[in-house]
């Protein structure tokens, strides 16, 4: 197996995985959506809001803001020491409170401790006219994807198997010509294949073949090589996010493979 | 009785439930606001 990082962003990160089958990169990308735990806030105590929204709306709202998780300081609440009741081993606490004309924004919920400050601090939750006034509580708790979308850290994670264009050689000049109707430094010829220089502009190779009903060019998919891309909301860098989702999908294999051993 | 404030001039009544044609006794007004009760209210963020 091959892995080249091609691009790795705070938020972003596309990843080239080769000599692999498609089954795995999938159980990743499965991972990634519905197993890797992050925080979110499950529960809201409002003491007042006199805003347009409802309560049941805001606190929705504010169930989707993503917050920053560190997974080796936390625990799940129903495994926690404290039996579900709600200690700073399973649960961060935010407060918020604002009055008068303006916007509040996810950046106004204060933590109990500076560390679990939001870090996307822009996103819009109610707007506030006169002498409106909201005051909540809230309580963040880990999740998984799978029980709630408010638990999913990583956002369409995707991945696409490598073309490979081939053409038929007796159609050379042919060939050529149509490479003089593509934008310019698309594909280059290498023997009989043509060579994109950026995987993701296949689809205009594809739109320029189709309007031209060409059959001397060929498009098929590698399924041993792939470009597997994904982004977070957040809550997670990137690179801790793939890391992470690996040492869960490695933990699942070795539970399996202990659960087989005591196969007799 | 259920607590009302009025839309025009803000100020805080009283009325029964029953009551048909609700009006405020200090501008006349027909326009009201259900007041918040003072609890706080717990939520699960759905």
């Amino acid at each position: 197996m091959k892995v080249d990082v091609k691009e790795l962003k705070p938020k972003k990160a596309i990843i080239q995985i080769e000599d692999i089958k498609p089954y795995f990169v999938n159980a990743l990308r499965r991972i990634m959506i519905s197993e890797l735990p992050k925080l979110a806030v499950n529960e809201v105590v409002i003491y007042d809001n006199t805003s347009a929204l409802f309560d049941e709306i805001i606190s929705h709202r504010l169930g989707l803001v993503p917050i920053p998780t560190d997974l080796s300081l936390l625990l799940f609440k129903n495994e926690c020491v404290c039996k579900g009741k709600g200690c700073p081993n399973c649960t961060v606490r935010y407060t918020l409170s604002k009055e008068g004309e303006g916007s509040v924004y996810s950046g106004d919920l204060l933590p109990a401790e500076k560390s679990w400050a939001i870090k996307e601090d822009k996103i819009p939750i109610v707007e506030l006219y006169g002498d409106q006034r909201l005051i909540l509580e809230v309580e963040a708790v880990l999740g998984r994807g799978r029980d709630h979308a408010k638990w999913q850290a990583i956002q369409a994670p995707a991945y696409r198997m490598e073309p490979i264009i081939e053409f038929d050689k007796t159609k050379l000049d042919d060939v050529k010509e149509f490479i003089t109707k593509l934008p310019e430094n698309l594909v280059s010829i290498k023997g009989n294949k043509l060579v994109l220089k950026d995987v993701t502009k296949l689809p205009i190779i594809e739109s320029y073949i189709s309007k031209e009903n060409i059959d001397y060019i060929t498009i098929e998919r590698d399924p041993t090589k792939f470009l597997f891309h994904f982004e977070t909301d957040g809550s997670f860098t990137a690179k801790d996010a793939i890391l992470e989702s690996v040492n869960i999908l490695q933990k699942k294999y070795e539970e399996l493979g202990k659960l087989l051993k005591n196969l007799k | 009785m259920t607590g009302y404030k009025c839309g025009l001039c803000k100020k805080s009544v009283k009325f029964d439930v029953k009551n048909i044609g609700m009006q405020c006794p200090y501008c006349g007004s027909k326009i009201f606001y259900k007041e918040r009760p003072t609890i706080a209210k717990r939520i699960k963020s759905k």
